[in-house]
C-alpha cells in the first residue's frame, strides 16, 4: 500500500543526484590566457576616480605611467616616459615620452595626454586620490610640454616624494576631454561602459566584464615594450580576473586549477607546502618577503577624548607615560603572536617601516622584548602598584581601558585575547570589543571616543605618501589627528623631519630622516609594535618567468606558461 | 474576489512604507556612512570625502533622504549602490531570481520527501520505520543549519573536485558553456544548499502530514467511508490526503517568507550570491540604498507570499471564502 | 528564528494547564525515553551554566601559549595502586611540530587527574599539564572549560528571551484580544510590520549599531532584548485571538459582571487560561534564541571573544583549514545540536501532555 509514496520518495532522490556538465577541458594555460580571482567587482573604470584597491588591480594593466616603480630596487624606472631629468635647481622635472606610442584606438599618445591628466586631477570638482600627493606645500605643479614629445614640470620647491607620486595613470585627452569639459568627468568610464569603449595604453585591454563573476582582458599587440629578442611583450594572449567573494571559495579554486596564482594565509601555507611535497597539487611555493603592512597597537592621546568639564580623565596620564607604555611594550609576546596566530610565518615588527623597504627601513631599532618581570618593574617604578590585584596608577585609580578593533578578522581577535591575557596578568584590565570597520573609522577619525585600538596600515616606499600619518597636522595621525600645532616637541621634530626627507633630492641623504622619524615613533610608543607576516605566493607550476615581491611583480609582461 | 485584493493591496502600503522607514532609521542609527571605509586609506583626503559625500547626496538630512528615495521608488528607481556602483535595481534583479530558486528548489525538495514520508509514517503509526523516521525528523530539525552547511562545505571539500562544488553559485566558467550544460551547472551547484536549507523544512512538514493524517484518519467521515466498504488505499488518497493537505497550502506561502531569511547564513556559509548575502554586506559597508532596496524587495516577496496562500487556501478549502478573509 | 509554528490549539488545553500538576516523578514516569533524555540533557547544561567554575577544569580564558589547538586527549584508568594519585591518567601531549601543531603523546610521563579537587569536578596538578577533554583552541584554552562557561550565554539566550517575548507577547496579546476595538486594531497593524520585517536582517542591523564599551553582560542582553523584540509578535497574535474567544466564557462575564476591572480580568482570567499554550510555545521557541545567538557570533555580531559561546566556539569552523585540521572544533556544534533537539522533543512532549486532542 505504502509503495507509492516510497517510489515518490525515490523519484525525488533520484532528481536531486546531480547533472554531468560537459565542458571543454580547462586549457586556458595552452591559449596563454592567465586566470586570477580578486575579492570584490570594481566600481569604476577610470583610473583618475579610482578609490578601491579592485579597480586599481584591474586598471594597472590598462592605463600605463610616465614612470614605474622596479619592485626589486623600489626605484623608479622608464615607462611612457623613456628617460628624465632632474634641472640643476632641483626645481623642475624634464621628461621625454618615447616615441610611437598609441592609444588603443590609434590615435599617438603625446604630451598633451598628460598635461590633460594633470589638469583633471587639479580640477577641484574631480574627487581623486592622486591629488594629495602631487600637492608640494599645498601647491600644484606647473606642467608645460615644449613638443609633443616632451613634459617638463615646474615644482614650487624641490621636491623627492614627486618620482613615486607621478606614477599617474595617463588617460587619453581625445575622449575624455570633452567629457570634462561638459562637467561629466565624474560619470564617465564607470562600469557599465562598454569595455572596448575603455580606451587605454597599457600590455592588456578590456574585452568584457560581467558583474560579479569576471573581467576579461586581452593582450594589446601594439604595446610599446618588447623583449631581448625583439619580440613585443606581454607574453601572455589575456587575462581573466575572476571576482570570487569568500576567500576559502578562491583557495579551493586555486586547488582545482581554475586559479594560476594565489598568496596564502598561514594555515594555507602549510597546506600547498604539504599538498606539494604529496604531488596533489603541482604548483611553486615562494615566501615573497616581509609583508609591508603591520598591526599595531595605538592608545589615544587626544585631550579632545579625555578632557571634559575641565576634568581630565586619568587615562590621559598613562597614555602619554612614557614609562606606562614601556611596561604595555614589554608585555606584548610577539613570540607568542607568531606562533599562535601566524603558525611561525611572521617576525617581530620594530620600525613602522617594513624590512621589505630597502631605502628606507632603519635596522637599527632594539625591539622591546617580552618581559612581563621587566614590565612590572618598570610599573611599580614609575608609582603604578598592585591593590587587590589590580593596579592602580600613583592616584589610586584602577587601570582598566577599551580596546577595539575591526570585527571579521580572526587574526585581530587572537591578538587581542594574547594582548588582553598579558595585560590582566599585570594586573592591567582590557575590555575588548570589535568594531565594525565603518563605526572604528568614524571613531578614530571624528569623534575621537576611543582609548586603545589595533590596526594596520599598509606601507608604501615612498615614506612621503604616510604624510597623513607622520605629521601632526595629518588626519591618519591616529593617537592625536588634525593638530593645529604640534602638541609634543616629539611631533614637531617628526613634522620637521618629514619636510626635510621631502625637499632632500639626493636620495642617499633622504633615508637619514626618515631614520630618525622611525627612531623617535619607536621611543615615543606612539604606536605599539606587534608583528609582520611574512608574505607567501603560489602559483602553478606552468606559469613561467613569474617573479612576485611584495611591491608587486617584476617584469610582469614576460609571464607565459610552458606549453609542451 | 476583487475587494478582498484591493483590500489587501491597501494594507500592504502602510506596512511597506512602516519597515521601509523602520529600516532606513536602524541603518542611521550606525555612525558614520559607506564613505567611512575610505577614510583610513592614507591617499584620500578629507575633501575628497567631502565631495562625494555631496556627489552621493548623503550630506542631506536624514528625512529628506528618506523622502527622495521614497520618491525615487515610486518611480521605480531604487538608488544607486555605493559599493557596487550601479544601480540597485539591476543587482537585485540578479540576486533576487538566485534566491528565489534556490528556495523553491529546498521547497520542493523538503515537499517531495515529507508528504510521502508522512504518509508512511502515519499510516503505520508507531511502527519501527515510524519511530525511527520521526526521531530522524528531530535530528533534522535541531541541528542548525548552518552547522549543516559547515559540515557539507568540508565533505564536498573532501570529497574533491569531480563530487559536487561545496560552494557558489556558478562555475568558473559558465559563460562558456551553453544553455543546457549552464543549467545543470546550476544544479549541480543547487544541490547541497538545497538539501541544507530542505532538510529542516522537510522535518517540520513531515512532522504536520503525519499529525494531520492521524487526526483525520480517526475522524467521523472517514469512519463512514470505511464503513461504506472503500478499500484502505481509497480511504487514505481520497478522503484523508486531500484533507490533509489543506493546512500545507497556507503554509507554501508563509514558508517561502521563512525561506528567503533563513537562507542568508547558509548563503554567507556556502558563497552562494543571493539576497541575503548581498544584503549582510550591504549592511556591513552602510551601502544605505542597496539596503533599502534589499529589504523592500525582501519585505514585498513576504507579503506576497502571505498573500497567494491566502489564495490558494480560498481556492482548496470550500470552507473559507474571500469575504471571510477580508474581514480578518 | 522564525516564529513557532502553531496551530490553533483545542478548547481543551485551557482546562488541560491544570492537570500537569502532579508532581514531576509522575510526569517522569509518562515521559517517554527521549523526552527523559532530553530532561537531562538540560539538567545537565543548566547545571553547568549554573557551577562553571566547578565543571570545568580550567580557567577558560587561561592561554597555554605552549600548546595551542591541542587534540583530545585519551583518558586511562589508573591501576588500584595508583589510585592514590588519581583515578585517571592520560599521558601528556608533547608539540611534534610547531608550523603543522602535531602532537604526540609523551609515553614516558603520566599526568594524573584528581576528581573533587581544588573547587573542580576534576583537574590536574596545573594549567601547564593539562588534561584537554576536548582537545584545546587555536590560543592553547581548554575547549571544555570554554563549552562549560560557554554554557552560561547559550543556555541563558532562551530563557531570558522567553521571559521577554512571553511577558510581551503575553500581555500584549491578551490585551489585545480582551479589550478589542481600535487597540486591538493599531497593535495588531503594529505586530503586522514587525512580523513582515525580514528578521534577520533587522537583527544585523540592530546588533552593529550596539554602543562599544559596555560590558559583555551588558551587550549579552541587549543582543537578547533585540532578539525577543523580533519575535514577540507572532506570539501575540496567537494569544490575542485566543483571548478574544476567551472573552465570551461564562465566567469572564461573570466577572466582569461583578465588577472586575479590566486589568484584573486580564491578569486573573484571561492570562492564566491562554499559558498553557504559551508554555508550551515557550519551549519551541527558545531553540531559535540559541540558534539566532550562535548564528550572530559566526557573523562577528554576537557575544565577542574572550567570554565564550557555543556560537563563538563554533565559528572557528568557519575556516575549512581550521576544520580539517583540528576537527575537534565542530564539538561545541554538538551542545547546540542537543539543546535544540532537547527542547524541541521536551516541547513537543508537553504539547501531548497539555492537549492529548492533537496527537
Amino acid at each position: 500500500m505504502a509503495k507509492r509514496p516510497v517510489l515518490i520518495a525515490v523519484c525525488a532522490l533520484a532528481l536531486t543526484a546531480g547533472c554531468q556538465v560537459r565542458r571543454a577541458a580547462n586549457d586556458h594555460a595552452r591559449q596563454q590566457i592567465l586566470y586570477t580571482a580578486i575579492s570584490s567587482d570594481p566600481q569604476t573604470f577610470n583610473p583618475i576616480l579610482v578609490t578601491d584597491a579592485y579597480s586599481g588591480e584591474i586598471l594597472g594593466d590598462v592605463f600605463e605611467s610616465l614612470i614605474r616603480i622596479n619592485p626589486v630596487t623600489t626605484l623608479p624606472e622608464p615607462g611612457l616616459a623613456e628617460k628624465w631629468e632632474i634641472a640643476p635647481d632641483q626645481k623642475s622635472i624634464i621628461f621625454h615620452l618615447r616615441r610611437g606610442l598609441r592609444w588603443f584606438d590609434g590615435q599617438p599618445l603625446t604630451a598633451r595626454d598628460v598635461l590633460f591628466t594633470l589638469d583633471v586631477i587639479y580640477d577641484p570638482k574631480v574627487p581623486n586620490s592622486i591629488r594629495p600627493g602631487l600637492l608640494i606645500d599645498g601647491k600644484p605643479l606647473k606642467a608645460e610640454a615644449p613638443d609633443d614629445y616632451t613634459v617638463v614640470m615646474r615644482l614650487p620647491k624641490p621636491f623627492a616624494p614627486l618620482l613615486y607620486a607621478i606614477g599617474i595613470p595617463v588617460i587619453p585627452a581625445h575622449i575624455l576631454e570633452p567629457v570634462w569639459k561638459a562637467g561629466q568627468f565624474n560619470h564617465s568610464w564607470g562600469i557599465n561602459t562598454p569595455p572596448s569603449r575603455i580606451i587605454g595604453d597599457g600590455p592588456f585591454r578590456l574585452t568584457r566584464y560581467v558583474q560579479n563573476q569576471f573581467v576579461r582582458m586581452e593582450r594589446n599587440p601594439d604595446y610599446w615594450m618588447s623583449d631581448e629578442h625583439g619580440v613585443r611583450l606581454p607574453r601572455l594572449h589575456g587575462k581573466v580576473v575572476q571576482i570570487i567573494p569568500d576567500a576559502n571559495a578562491t583557495y579551493l579554486r586555486y586547488q582545482y586549477g581554475q586559479i594560476d596564482i594565489y598568496s596564502p594565509r598561514a594555515e594555507e601555507v602549510l597546506d600547498i607546502r604539504q599538498k606539494i611535497k604529496t604531488g596533489r597539487l603541482r604548483a611553486k611555493l615562494q615566501e615573497i618577503g616581509i609583508d609591508t603592512g603591520e598591526r599595531f597597537f595605538c592608545f589615544n592621546r587626544n585631550p579632545r577624548h579625555y578632557v571634559k568639564n575641565g576634568v581630565t580623565d586619568p587615562k590621559l596620564t598613562w597614555f602619554t607615560d612614557l614609562n606606562f607604555l614601556r611596561a604595555i611594550a614589554h608585555s606584548i609576546d610577539k613570540k607568542g603572536i607568531i606562533n599562535l596566530v601566524y603558525h611561525g610565518l611572521a617576525v617581530p615588527a620594530v620600525s613602522d617601516v617594513s624590512p621589505a623597504n630597502k631605502l628606507f627601513y632603519n635596522p637599527n631599532l632594539k625591539d622591546y622584548d617580552y618581559d612581563p618581570r621587566l614590565a612590572a618593574e618598570i610599573l611599580e617604578g614609575a608609582g603604578y602598584h598592585m591593590a587587590d590585584g589590580r593596579r592602580v596608577d600613583p592616584s589610586g585609580h584602577p587601570i582598566e581601558f577599551n580596546l577595539t578593533t575591526a570585527t571579521g578578522s580572526p587574526e585581530a581577535d587572537q591578538i587581542c585575547a594574547i594582548f588582553k591575557q598579558d595585560l590582566g596578568n599585570l594586573g592591567i584590565k582590557v575590555n575588548y570589543q570589535p568594531l565594525e570597520f565603518t563605526t572604528l573609522v568614524e571613531k578614530v577619525e571624528s569623534t575621537f571616543d576611543w582609548d586603545c585600538v589595533m590596526m594596520g596600515l599598509t606601507g608604501t616606499i615612498e615614506p612621503n605618501d604616510g604624510s597623513n600619518f607622520y605629521r601632526s597636522s595629518g588626519n591618519l595621525h591616529l593617537w592625536n589627528p588634525n593638530q593645529k600645532t604640534p602638541a609634543t616637541p616629539w611631533e614637531a621634530e617628526i613634522d620637521r623631519l618629514m619636510d626635510q626627507g621631502a625637499f632632500e633630492m639626493d636620495p642617499s641623504k633622504r633615508a637619514p630622516y626618515y631614520w630618525k622619524i622611525q627612531q623617535i615613533l619607536h621611543d615615543q610608543l606612539a604606536i605599539i609594535q606587534t608583528v609582520r607576516r611574512k608574505d607567501y605566493v603560489s602559483w602553478t607550476d606552468s606559469l613561467e618567468n613569474y617573479r612576485p615581491k611584495v611591491w608587486g611583480v617584476y617584469k610582469p609582461e614576460w609571464m607565459q606558461f610552458k606549453v609542451d | 474576489m476583487t475587494r478582498f485584493l484591493v483590500r489587501r493591496l491597501l494594507n500592504m502600503i502602510p506596512l511597506i512604507i512602516g519597515i521601509t522607514l523602520i529600516s532606513f532609521l536602524a541603518m542611521s542609527l550606525v555612525p558614520g556612512d559607506y564613505l567611512s571605509n575610505l577614510k583610513m586609506n592614507p591617499k584620500i583626503s578629507p575633501e575628497v570625502i567631502h565631495q562625494l559625500q555631496a556627489q552621493f547626496g548623503l550630506d542631506q538630512p536624514l528625512l529628506v533622504r528618506y523622502v527622495k528615495w521614497l520618491w525615487g521608488v515610486l518611480h521605480l528607481d531604487f538608488g544607486y549602490s555605493l559599493q557596487y556602483r550601479v544601480s540597485v535595481t539591476s543587482l537585485i534583479a540578479a540576486r533576487a531570481l538566485n534566491t528565489v530558486i534556490l528556495a523553491a528548489a529546498s521547497m520542493a525538495f523538503a515537499w517531495m520527501l515529507a508528504i510521502p514520508i508522512g504518509i508512511i509514517v502515519a499510516v503505520r503509526q508507531n511502527s519501527i520505520w515510524d519511530r525511527v523516521l520521526s526521531f530522524l525528523a528531530f535530528f533534522g530539525m535541531s541541528i542548525p543549519n548552518f552547522f549543516l552547511a559547515f559540515l557539507m562545505v568540508y565533505f564536498a571539500m573532501w570529497m574533491g573536485k569531480d563530487w559536487l562544488p561545496p560552494g557558489g553559485t556558478f562555475s568558473v566558467d559558465y559563460n562558456s558553456l551553453d544553455f543546457a550544460n549552464r543549467v545543470a551547472d546550476r544544479i549541480n551547484h543547487l544541490i547541497l544548499p538545497v538539501f541544507v536549507l530542505g532538510v529542516a523544512g522537510m522535518a517540520g512538514l513531515m512532522r504536520l502530514m503525519r499529525s494531520q493524517i492521524l487526526e483525520i484518519k480517526n475522524s467521523d467521515f472517514v469512519r463512514t467511508a470505511r464503513a461504506k466498504g472503500l478499500s484502505e488505499r481509497v480511504v487514505i488518497y481520497k478522503h484523508v490526503l486531500r484533507n490533509a493537505l489543506n493546512p500545507f497550502v497556507t503554509m507554501a506561502g508563509y514558508s517561502l517568507g521563512d525561506l528567503l531569511g533563513g537562507a542568508a547564513l547558509v548563503e554567507a556559509v556556502m558563497n552562494l550570491q543571493g539576497l541575503g548575502l548581498l544584503l549582510l554586506n550591504a549592511v556591513r559597508a552602510l551601502d544605505i540604498y542597496l539596503v533599502m532596496g534589499s529589504v523592500l524587495i525582501g519585505t514585498v516577496l513576504l507579503l506576497v507570499g502571505n498573500l497567494l496562500a491566502d489564495m490558494a487556501l480560498v481556492a482548496v478549502d470550500p470552507r473559507v471564502d474571500f469575504s471571510s478573509m477580508a474581514s480578518q | 528564528m522564525s516564529a513557532p509554528a502553531t496551530a490553533m490549539p483545542h478548547p481543551q488545553s485551557v482546562a488541560a494547564a491544570a492537570r500537569v500538576r502532579g508532581g514531576v516523578a509522575r510526569e517522569w514516569r509518562l515521559a517517554s525515553r527521549t523526552v527523559r533524555v532530553s530532561a537531562l540533557c538540560l539538567v545537565l547544561f543548566y547545571l553547568f551554566a549554573a557551577f562553571s567554575p566547578f565543571f570545568a577544569p580550567y580557567d577558560p580564558a587561561y592561554q597555554n601559549r605552549a600548546m595551542p589547538d591541542c587534540p583530545p586527549m585519551r583518558l586511562h584508568l589508573s591501576a588500584p595502586a595508583d589510585w592514590p594519585h588519581g583515578l585517571f591518567w592520560t599521558y601528556p601531549m608533547r608539540m611534534v611540530d610547531a608550523e603543522e601543531r602535531t602532537y604526540a603523546p609523551d609515553r614516558s610521563r603520566r599526568i594524573y587527574i584528581h576528581l573533587f579537587s581544588g573547587g573542580h569536578l576534576f583537574t590536574t596538578q596545573s594549567e601547564d599539564q593539562p588534561y584537554y577533554l576536548f582537545g584545546s583552541d587555536g590560543l592553547g584554552r581548554d575547549l571544555f572549560s570554554r563549552i562549560v562557561y560557554g554554557a552560561r550565554v547559550s543556555m541563558c539566550v532562551g530563557l531570558i528571551g522567553v521571559l521577554i517575548t512571553f511577558t510581551l507577547g503575553l500581555v500584549v496579546g491578551a490585551l489585545s484580544g480582551y479589550v478589542g476595538g481600535l487597540t486591538d486594531n493599531l497593535i495588531m497593524r503594529w505586530s503586522e510590520i514587525e512580523m513582515s520585517l525580514p528578521s534577520f536582517y533587522f537583527l544585523l542591523a540592530l546588533a552593529a549599531v550596539i554602543p562599544p564599551g559596555i560590558s559583555a553582560a551588558q551587550r549579552f542582553f541587549l543582543i537578547v532584548a533585540i532578539m525577543s523584540f523580533i519575535g514577540w509578535a507572532g506570539l501575540a497574535r496567537v494569544i490575542r485571538g485566543m483571548a478574544s474567544s476567551v472573552r465570551s466564557l461564562p465566567y469572564v462575564e461573570a466577572g466582569r459582571a461583578l465588577g472586575g476591572s479590566r486589568w484584573r480580568i486580564i491578569t486573573r482570567h484571561v492570562i492564566p487560561s491562554v499559558l498553557g499554550y504559551a508554555i508550551v510555545a515557550a519551549t519551541l521557541s527558545i531553540p531559535g534564541f540559541i540558534l539566532g545567538e550562535s548564528a550572530l557570533s559566526l557573523l562577528g555580531l554576537g557575544i565577542q571573544e574572550p567570554t565564550p559561546s557555543w556560537g563563538n566556539l563554533l565559528s572557528q569552523a568557519e575556516d575549512p583549514q581550521n576544520l580539517s585540521r583540528y576537527p575537534w572544533i565542530l564539538i561545541p556544534g554538538i551542545f547546540i545540536f542537543l539543546a535544540v533537539m532537547s527542547f524541541n522533543f521536551l516541547g513537543d512532549h508537553l504539547r501531548d501532555r497539555l492537549d492529548p486532542g492533537s496527537n
